[in-house]
């Protein structure tokens, strides 16, 4: 960047130079110069990289992106972690619940990773200590070819044993919307996630919730 | 000079191109591509080797490639934003040096693309994800004209082959009432527009299509009213299911831009600051205003002169066949026409002409003026500018150019599993068989394609 700017500063100077003498020139010749100049500064950039806080909202694209991930990960976990379904269920079983992340099905106009999402919502069900989380049916079959290779491979002290797994009690389940309203260059995009906590055993919805989040991008 | 030196080096890449596809060889075409990438994706023109490569990464099967590429495009779109030095420079130099932002019709067709990537990669619900971006870019275009001045004969402002892919799409993922809204609309503009302006009938497969729709659904006003006007009657009979294959022809190649001029002769207007651009062969007279100080009397546009005005046009490549048919289990399934790519472009810029017109006057009067106001002084370098300015008065001829001329499509029911067909392309002379294989998913539908060039091209 800078050495474009010393290399226009230079010529631009030479030609300032010769143009003095003809004042009226000067006039024509200035606009010609600002455009070259935008264009030749326009066209480079020099990449800029700084480290920052991971849990920072940052909003570039205004498409949907880790922090809103975070949001309606939390907003889920504040809304149905203390409600009658865990209480009941420990006052029955006198053992913590234990849930399964299922499918977030994406409804939406934009190609989301619900694997992403699934992912926050675990570790915030795990980081709140109040509920057990058990693997995806996809880490399930991972895990259990490893523990087919134990049987054949690993030490008998360390080999795990089949059957030990632990059934999940309650199932959770999400669908994300989205409503596109835009004109011109500006666009409001309204996310709806509805999650539905299901009872293995008996199909019951046990808790439903909803978080919403807005966003109006100006372009 | 420097604006001119990098628009020819794309107009060469992009003639190259165009020659192995002439010839049939998609991975010639494609190679091409390979090579300087970094230089392409930092291009104003990054648009066209995004969609350009992602076309022939489809032609060659390369379905996640393709995919990634016209994923980026997407974003690209998107994020697309002002740029006021090239703005600024395309008032003075030219429309070439504007970041490349594609025709209506491309923004519209390479969701097609994505669509079909997508469902070829057994991606359902990715493949919906696209068909609602779809949805979101056709009101984009409604919007757009909605408040521009209204033609003799509707703009391409809709199109009903992208709202009948998005019924397709929501038709395979069980979404019925959507697919259905999505058959409505397709229908209407089948039948408002496509026939008069584009001269594409309603395909048959449609009207079965839309038929069951309404039926399945329990339309049973619409399904009567349908039958009615195509003059058929819907077998009540049959599976409410329709096939679960559809099949894409691309044929040929998209009209490519090429450039005309016409030249004006610039005469003082009547009030002071005017001047007139006139054309007597073609009958246009356009007043242009320039600022008072220009048109007084010895000064700028104060003598008679004639200037060379540049414009885009279209100029149709077609296509080498001119029929197609599926051959599957000793039936055939003809290959209906349901978007004429090459009808679409020209009536978009034929529409724009007299925008394009005035954009590009406006510029020759600005360069006008600089040019008299320096020779005023400096006649030498007044003559250099007039010289630059003839040499940079050039008309932007970029366009998505890998681009069927036609898509056609048909609908079949496959088994489940690996399935082998026969898309027959045929000329009067001329027939050539291409064998295809789709993997058939027990569940939903699955889509394909494939685009033919020429006889005996090279695309595995």
């Amino acid at each position: 960047m800078y050495k474009k700017i010393y290399a226009l500063t230079v010529l631009w100077n030479g030609i300032w130079q010769t143009l003095k003498k003809h004042t009226a020139m000067k006039k024509q010749i200035l606009p010609l110069m600002l455009v070259t100049s935008l264009l030749v500064l326009g066209s480079c950039s020099q990449r800029q990289v700084t480290r920052i806080n991971p849990d920072e909202q940052t909003d570039l694209s205004g498409r949907w992106n880790d922090t809103d991930n975070k949001i309606v990960a939390d907003d889920m976990i504040d809304q149905s972690i203390d409600k009658n379904w865990r209480t009941e269920f420990e006052t029955l079983k006198s053992r913590k619940a234990v849930v399964i992340v299922g499918r977030i099905k994406n409804n939406t106009s934009e190609h989301i990773d619900p694997i992403a999402i699934v992912k926050q919502i675990e570790s915030a069900y795990v980081n709140t200590g109040k509920v057990r989380v058990v693997a995806t049916a996809d880490e399930r079959k991972e895990v259990r070819d490893e523990r087919e290779d134990q049987q054949i491979f690993a030490n008998e002290e360390t080999r795990k044993a089949w059957g030990k797994e632990k059934g999940a009690d309650f199932m959770l389940m999400g669908v994300l919307y989205s409503v596109t309203d835009q004109y011109a260059k500006e666009k409001v995009v309204s996310y709806q996630i509805d999650f539905e906590l299901i009872d293995i055993e008996t199909n019951e919805k046990v808790w439903m919730g909803q978080s919403k989040i807005k966003k109006h991008i100006k372009n | 000079m420097f604006a001119l030196a990098s628009c020819s080096q794309i107009a060469l890449k992009q003639g190259e191109i165009n020659a192995s596809l002439y010839q049939g060889n998609v991975q010639q075409a494609y190679d091409v591509l390979n090579q300087d990438i970094e230089k392409w994706k930092k291009d104003r023109n990054a648009l066209l080797y995004y969609w350009n490569k992602g076309t022939l990464a489809w032609m060659l099967g390369k379905y996640q490639e393709s995919s990634d590429l016209f994923l980026i495009s997407d974003y690209y779109l998107e994020d697309m934003y002002r740029n006021y030095a090239n703005t600024a420079a395309s008032l003075f130099i030219n429309d070439k040096v504007r970041q490349y932002s594609g025709e209506d019709h491309e923004r519209v067709l390479f969701h097609y693309y994505q669509i079909l990537n997508f469902m070829q990669l057994g991606k359902t619900e990715s493949a919906q994800v696209q068909a609602r971006r779809l949805m979101l870019e056709l009101q984009r275009l409604d919007d757009r004209y909605k408040d521009a001045p209204k033609l003799s004969i509707k703009r391409y402002q809709e199109d009903a082959f992208a709202h009948l892919l998005i019924a397709l799409v929501f038709e395979s993922a069980g979404d019925l009432d959507n697919s259905y809204v999505s058959y409505k609309n397709a229908y209407r503009i089948f039948k408002e527009d496509y026939a008069a302006i584009y001269g594409v009938q309603m395909p048959a497969q449609f009207k079965q299509d839309i038929m069951r729709m309404a039926w399945r659904l329990g339309f049973y006003d619409d399904l009567e009213r349908y039958e009615k006007e195509f003059g058929i009657s819907y077998d009540r009979k049959q599976s409410t299911k329709g096939g679960n294959t559809v099949f894409f022809w691309n044929n040929g190649l998209s009209p490519t831009k090429q450039e005309v001029s016409l030249n004006f002769a610039v005469v003082r207007g009547t009030e002071p600051g005017w001047v007139v651009f006139v054309n007597t062969d073609y009958g246009f007279a356009f007043p242009m205003y320039v600022g008072e100080d220009k048109t007084a009397n010895g000064s700028s546009f104060s003598q008679i002169d004639v200037v060379r005005a540049t414009f885009p046009k279209y100029f149709t490549r077609g296509a080498y066949f001119n029929r197609a048919k599926v051959l599957s289990g000793g039936q055939e399934y003809p290959m209906e026409t349901i978007e004429d790519v090459s009808a679409v472009a020209i009536k978009e810029l034929d529409d724009r002409f007299h925008e394009e017109i005035g954009k590009t006057l406006l510029r020759l009067a600005l360069k006008k003026a600089a040019e008299y106001e320096l020779r005023k002084n400096n006649p030498e370098a007044g003559a250099a500018l007039g010289l630059i300015n003839f040499f940079t008065e050039q008309a932007d001829t970029r366009s998505w150019e890998s681009l069927p001329h036609q898509i056609s499509y048909t609908r079949l029911s496959l088994d489940p599993g690996t399935q082998n067909f026969i898309l027959r392309t045929e000329t009067d002379l001329v027939i050539q068989d291409h064998p295809i294989s789709l993997y058939v998913p027990k569940q939903g539908m699955v889509f394909g394609g494939f685009h033919t060039l020429q006889p005996g091209q090279v695309v595995r």
